[in-house]
Parts: structure tokens; C-alpha cells; sequence
């Protein structure tokens, strides 16, 4: 992600010089508006065009006209009358996180799609940020901040919120929690407000409560026991759940959970974004997500797989009967990449059972006879002769 | 921006504070593990478990050495609030090795990281593998690498090179290449 620090520093210097605003009487803001130029807002948002600028050329940001489409048709939906205010990037990113700039540049990670069951649980995700938007959050946290903490506190606040810069930094998060609970009614308001959109659309109240009471989840199953970076100035997910299965309850039962759009449109995506996951070694947290989706039914084959490697990565005792029995379930479902044999080859050789790690190997080179590692499979079937 | 490419093991360097030192276009040897030939010289180095080398700065182009690398070591140092970096073990195959240097690569905050072409090679006398990587900085400067490898007793040997794909990498990679042919494990 781009990190709008150094960038951010001269500006913020100069806002905190500027003396205090307070946020008490702002208004939301206008459909079409920017803000006058003699204020601290434009400035605000000057930095964040330009950070935009950078996150357009970003490897990170996915090139999916497609789903590109689809995520920009959702936040229309939500708020047609935001519809021309409001940009989205889908970045490339592991873990589940989205944020809203001041601007409208909206940042959504991959790692929150992959664990959205359906369409209402992401347009309730996309309803929270645009509700952000909305408010103008961002710019009460702001004013209220200057007033309230130092000059250090303030600038590592100040760049958390802007949504670009949070990858990481949880620590300073954490070191800002006595200003958290100002964040948290934003959140809670942002919440209610995003649910009302959701529903407004016409998609399941309900499936608010869901995302959140599955975050949790794997929260509490997290290897280094942190939790998302989203929840580092958010109520805790347990409240939230709560709080949105009451407000849900008056329309429980009614509304579309959108899932057969929200799939086929992300289905090439995930065994990437799977991989993604993996990458970060959380495996605790990763046995969690793959359980998850396995529940969901959301690719099968893919997940199976990727369960598999997860134990083949971690290669602690054990592992290798799970790895070996997660290949197996992932081929049984016929949608399983060609890259299972390959890697139920190396686990078997690994636990010295030379004839079936051949069999996996050969059946990998049958269905991927063009693969750009087959000379070096075929020498790992010559070995094992 | 350009601060935020250093490669895969600057930071390595960066944390033993390393001198960088000439590195004549001569025969050098790496961690007294084995020996390579350079046609021209390189700026260099050492680092935990063998060297690295670039001729216009590691942002620009990188070559390094890995030698004898052992269980449970990485190829990258540690990132705060990053988790551990992927390690090394002495079980891996060739397949497992370019996934490792892949997944340090991603470790290290770059994008589109995919390893391919693995095939059999030689690292000097010993069975090894090649394979060809590409990746991305966060602003979005295409990167290719290429690598030579072998485990050995359970250790990694590995070279590894990685430059800007528009010039850097065309430039050095037959230069590369050479070093590649050159090798001599000791015994």
C-alpha cells in the first residue's frame, strides 16, 4: 500500500499551526461537493488526490474491468446519489480491510472479498465506508484530534485514517487507543448507516450480523492473536454482530443475499487470493478461513487444496497425513487445480512412500502436459525409480 | 518512491552493516562453500549465509549468494508486524525452493510475484535446478530474476538475480548467466 507519511508530513504541520476547528457543527457532506479551498478540508483533500494519483499506477490495484464494474455498480446501488463522488480499488492485499478517504477514493482489499459469502455481505462492507464518506468522519476525527492529542499522536493518526496507510502499523494503533473511542461511535453510527443503505438496496439485513460474527472467529484464532487491522479502531466484532442482528431484525427474512453474481464474479480470483492468505503463514487463522469457505461451499476443490499446503508448509508433526488427506479431498470434488498432484507428489516422496509419490507426480504431468515444470517433475520421477 | 525498491537483501546488509568492498573479475569464493568466476566486477557485500553484489546499486540490479543455508533459516530478515518471514528446510524440493524464494519476495511488501520455467541444471558437480521470476514494486516497476540452486545434505546453495525487467535485466543477464556456468562447489 502507499505509505502517505512523508507525504502527509508538511500538511499536517501546517494544519496543526493552523489552530483548532471544532467538528462539532460539520455537516454531511453534498452529492458533487469538494470543499472550499480556503479551508483545511480542501488541503486535506489535495494530499489525498494526490496519493490517489500514485494508487492508480499501484502493482497492488487488481485489473479486473469486470469486477471493477460490479464492486462500482454495488456502491451506486448503495448511493446513486454519491454515485459520481466515490472511486474504488480493489487492491491486491492478504486480510480483510477496507477504508474510505476523505475524497471518495474507496479502498477495498481482496482479502475482504475472499471472505464475504455474498453480495449483502460486502454491500453492507461498502455501505460502512461510504457512510464515512457521508458523515465527513474523517474530518471530525481530524479537528477533534488536533484539540486532543499531541503533535506526534495526531500525525500517526492522522495518516491511519486516511486509509492508505495502514498496513503494519497496528502498534501505533494500539498506542492510540485512548482516542479510539471517539473512532468507535463513527464506527457504530458508520454501521447503522451501512446497514440502512444494504437494506435501502434491497439485499438481507441479516448477512451484516454474519460477516461480522465470522470475523470474530477468526480473530480469536489468530497465530500472533492480533485481529484485523479494521478492527484496530473499530468496536469489538461481538458488539457489532449484536448490534446488526437487532437492527436487522425487523426485515429478518427479507432482502436478496446476491450470491451467485458475487461468486461467479470472484471465482478466477480466489485459489490467488487464497494463496495470498498463505503467504502471511498464519496458519491457525488460515485453518479458520479454509473452514469457512469449505462451510460456504465456495470453491471446493480450491480450498481443499489450499488447505493441503497449508500443512505441507507447515510441516510440523501430523502435518503431512492432514496435507495427504486435504489433496485427496480436493481431487475428489473434480475441480481441483492440477498443482494437487504436484504437491500430494512432494508430500508422499517426503514421507518416504516412493511408488504413490510417482503416481501423483505423473498424473500432474497428464493434466498439465505443457507444464513449465515438467522437465524438472519427470527428474523427480527418474529419482524415485 | 525509489528508497521503498531496495531488493530482497539490503536489508540483510543493512542489519550486519556490512562494508560493501570491490569484487574483482576474478575467481571468489562464497562462504568457502563454492566458487564462481566473474567476467566483470561487482560491488559486494557479505551477508548472513553468503553475499550479495550489484554494479549500480541493489535497487538496480542485484545478484545473491546463498551458501549452505540450513534448516529453519530464511532468506529475509524479519518485518515488523509482518509475522515470521518463510523459511528454509532441509526437505525441500526444487519446487518447494522457488515457492520459498516467491513467498520471501511477497514477504517483502512486492506484488505479482511468480516463479517459473524450473528445470534441472547443474550447480556445479551438484543434481540442482533453475527456475525465472518476475515481480513487482508497489508503484508498479516491473522486476525479472532468474535462479540456480541446490540442496544439498540438507543445506541450500542458491544465486539469485533480480534487476529492473526494461534495462538492468536484459543488460546483466548473460553476465549473470557466465557466473552461473562457473560454479565450483568445494568439497
Amino acid at each position: 500500500m502507499v505509505d502517505l507519511r512523508p507525504r502527509l508530513a508538511p500538511l499536517l504541520i501546517g494544519l496543526l499551526l493552523t489552530g483548532c476547528v471544532a467538528s462539532g457543527n460539520v455537516q454531511d457532506i453534498q452529492p458533487g461537493e469538494r470543499p472550499d479551498l480556503e479551508t483545511d478540508e480542501a488541503g486535506l483533500w489535495m494530499k489525498m488526490d494526490r496519493a490517489e494519483a500514485d494508487m492508480r499506477s499501484s502493482g497492488k490495484v487488481v485489473r479486473d474491468p469486470r469486477l471493477q464494474a460490479y464492486l462500482e455498480g454495488i456502491v451506486c446501488e448503495l448511493a446513486p446519489d454519491y454515485c459520481q463522488d466515490i472511486r474504488v480499488y480493489l487492491v491486491r492485499n492478504p486480510g480483510f480491510n477496507a477504508s474510505m478517504s476523505p475524497n471518495g477514493a474507496m479502498v477495498v482489499w481482496t482479502g475482504l472479498l475472499l471472505r464475504c459469502e455474498n453480495e449483502a455481505q460486502l454491500a453492507f462492507v461498502l455501505g460502512h465506508e461510504l457512510a464515512h464518506y457521508i458523515q465527513r468522519h474523517s474530518l471530525k476525527r481530524w479537528r477533534d484530534l488536533r484539540a486532543t492529542t499531541s503533535g506526534m499522536a495526531f500525525f500517526q493518526f492522522a495518516t491511519a485514517i486516511t486509509g492508505f496507510g495502514l498496513v503494519g502499523d497496528l502498534a501505533t494503533l494500539g498506542a492510540l487507543g485512548g482516542v479510539m473511542a471517539f473512532s468507535r461511535d463513527h464506527e457504530r453510527e458508520a454501521d447503522r448507516i451501512g446497514l440502512r443503505l444494504a437494506q435501502g438496496a434491497g439485499y438481507s439485513g441479516a448477512e451484516a450480523a454474519k460477516i461480522w460474527d465470522y470475523l470474530q472467529r477468526e480473530k480469536d484464532a489468530a497465530d500472533d492473536g492480533d485481529g484485523f487491522i479494521f478492527f484496530a479502531s473499530h468496536p469489538p466484532s461481538d458488539e457489532r454482530r449484536d448490534t446488526l442482528a437487532e437492527l436487522a431484525t425487523a426485515t429478518a427474512g427479507k432482502g436478496r443475499r446476491g450470491a451467485e453474481a458475487f461468486r461467479r464474479l470472484t471465482a478466477g480470483h480466489r485459489l490467488a487470493w487464497l494463496r495470498d492468505e498463505l503467504r502471511l503463514r498464519d496458519y491457525a487463522r488460515m485453518e479458520v478461513l479454509t473452514a469457512h469457505l469449505l462451510e460456504s461451499g465456495d470453491a471446493p476443490g480450491a480450498v481443499h487444496f489450499l488447505r493441503g499446503e497449508l500443512h505441507r508448509l507447515r510441516g510440523e508433526e501430523g502435518d503431512d497425513g492432514k496435507a495427504v488427506a486435504a489433496y485427496y479431498a480436493a481431487l475428489k470434488t473434480r475441480q481441483a487445480p492440477a498443482e494437487t498432484y504436484r504437491s500430494l507428489g512432494l508430500v508422499l516422496w517426503s514421507m518416504e512412500k516412493p511408488r504413490e509419490a510417482q503416481s501423483a507426480f505423473r498424473h500432474y504431468l497428464r493434466r498439465r502436459p505443457k507444464a513449465d515444470d515438467r522437465a524438472m517433475v519427470e527428474d523427480y520421477i527418474n529419482q524415485l525409480n | 518512491m525509489r528508497a521503498k525498491i531496495s531488493c530482497l537483501l539490503l536489508l540483510l546488509v543493512l542489519a550486519s552493516c556490512s562494508p560493501y568492498r570491490l569484487v574483482e573479475p576474478t575467481q571468489q569464493t562464497i562462504d568457502e562453500r563454492y566458487r564462481v568466476t566473474t567476467p566483470v566486477a561487482w560491488t559486494g557485500a557479505a551477508i548472513r549465509n553468503g553475499e550479495t553484489w550489484t554494479m549500480n546499486g541493489p535497487a538496480l540490479d542485484e545478484l545473491n549468494f546463498f551458501a549452505g543455508l540450513g534448516d529453519g533459516r530464511s532468506l529475509v530478515s524479519p518485518k515488523s508486524g509482518a509475522g515470521e518471514p518463510p523459511v528454509f528446510k532441509a526437505r525441500m524440493r526444487a519446487n518447494e525452493v522457488m515457492e520459498l524464494v516467491t513467498d520471501s519476495l511477497a514477504y517483502g511488501g512486492y506484488n505479482r510475484v511468480q516463479g517459473s520455467k524450473l528445470r534441472p541444471a547443474k550447480f556445479g558437480q551438484l543434481p540442482g535446478f533453475r527456475f525465472e521470476f518476475v515481480f513487482t514494486t508497489e508503484d508498479g516497476l516491473k522486476y525479472a530474476g532468474k535462479a540456480i540452486g541446490a540442496v544439498s545434505e540438507g543445506e541450500l546453495h542458491l544465486i539469485l538475480f533480480s534487476a529492473p525487467f526494461a534495462h538492468y535485466f536484459r543488460a546483466y543477464h548473460q553476465t549473470v548467466e557466465q557466473i552461473f556456468t562457473s560454479i565450483d562447489v568445494l568439497s
